[in-house]
């Protein structure tokens, strides 16, 4: 099983949400504090890189920060924030792979040096072999632990469809091992 | 039953069985053994507190409204007392000329 962190209480982030669209910064600030391994985790395993994962953690933010007035509560709140996370994360690594081979080497020797050991390096092998919303819903569901209901709650897609997409993400990850 | 239900039905058996032959369950496996990753202990204070604006306080709009009609009134309080602008904000006239008012109205 992955070594997630747990999931904050939902009422406490509703409390914090209410907070944040008032202004407060300290909530803003509690809300970073209990979300933002969710959302870095993965954007890493997305982008498969750090520093990109780093630079969407922020870009993320600052959208959480100008859209939290439109937050309902009608979901959880770590449910918004991953689906304004995959939408990113999905255009970034579009453009990722667009990148000439020049960006692709620089961005791997910019890699800092402590990062993955070799597992790490064969979960991103992995990932990195699938299409982009495959890897997205292979990560939410395997990295991140989420639910099919979770899953299509944050895509906004019916059950059955997710049900569906993960077939063909099994299908794709048998492929990827072999 | 699909690979997740494999997986998740706590029959070792079945799930060693089934791991040995299914790529796909290798490879969840694998996915859900990925550590755990930290993100930067800084991101917040390098990044972020700079450019997420703190609450509008309308005390402190409150405070320097109320300080500002203070001076303005000491100001006027001091101008209407000051020997120099006098003659600026007081129409002082002699009451022996008579009332620079008389000939208003007069055709004359």
């Amino acid at each position: 099983m992955p070594t997630t962190v747990d999931a904050p209480p939902v009422d406490a982030d509703l409390e914090l949400v209410r907070r944040a669209a008032a202004g407060d910064q300290e909530a803003f600030r509690a809300l970073f504090d209990r979300h933002s391994a969710l959302v870095f985790n993965v954007a890493y395993r997305m982008l498969g890189n750090r520093t990109e994962a780093e630079d969407l953690l922020q870009d993320v933010w600052m959208v959480v920060h100008r859209e939290i007035g439109r937050f309902r509560g009608e979901s959880r709140f770590s449910t918004w924030l991953t689906s304004i996370t995959s939408n990113r994360c999905i255009n970034r690594s579009i453009q990722v792979r667009r990148q000439t081979a020049h960006l692709e080497k620089h961005a791997s020797q910019t890699r800092p040096p402590s990062e993955p050991g070799e597992s790490d390096e064969r979960v991103q092998r992995v990932l990195a072999s699938l299409p982009e919303e495959a890897r997205l819903l292979a990560t939410m569901r395997y990295v991140t632990g989420a639910s099919y209901e979770e899953i299509a709650e944050t895509l906004g897609c019916p059950l059955g469809t997710v049900k569906s997409k993960m077939y063909r993400v099994h299908e794709a990850l048998r492929k990827a091992l072999t | 039953m699909t690979c997740d239900e494999i997986l998740e039905s706590g029959d070792d058996a079945a799930i060693a069985a089934h791991v040995a032959e299914c790529e796909a369950c290798r490879a969840i496996r694998l996915l859900r053994s990925a550590p755990w990753q930290e993100p930067p202990a800084d991101a917040w204070e390098v990044h972020l507190r700079r450019r997420v604006p703190r609450r509008r306080t309308w005390w402190v709009a409150g405070v320097a409204a109320a300080a500002a009609l203070l001076i303005a009134v000491l100001a006027g309080g001091w101008a209407m007392t000051a020997k120099r602008y006098q003659p600026m904000m007081i129409v002082i006239y002699d009451v022996s000329e008579g009332s620079p008012f008389s000939d208003v109205g007069s055709s004359e």
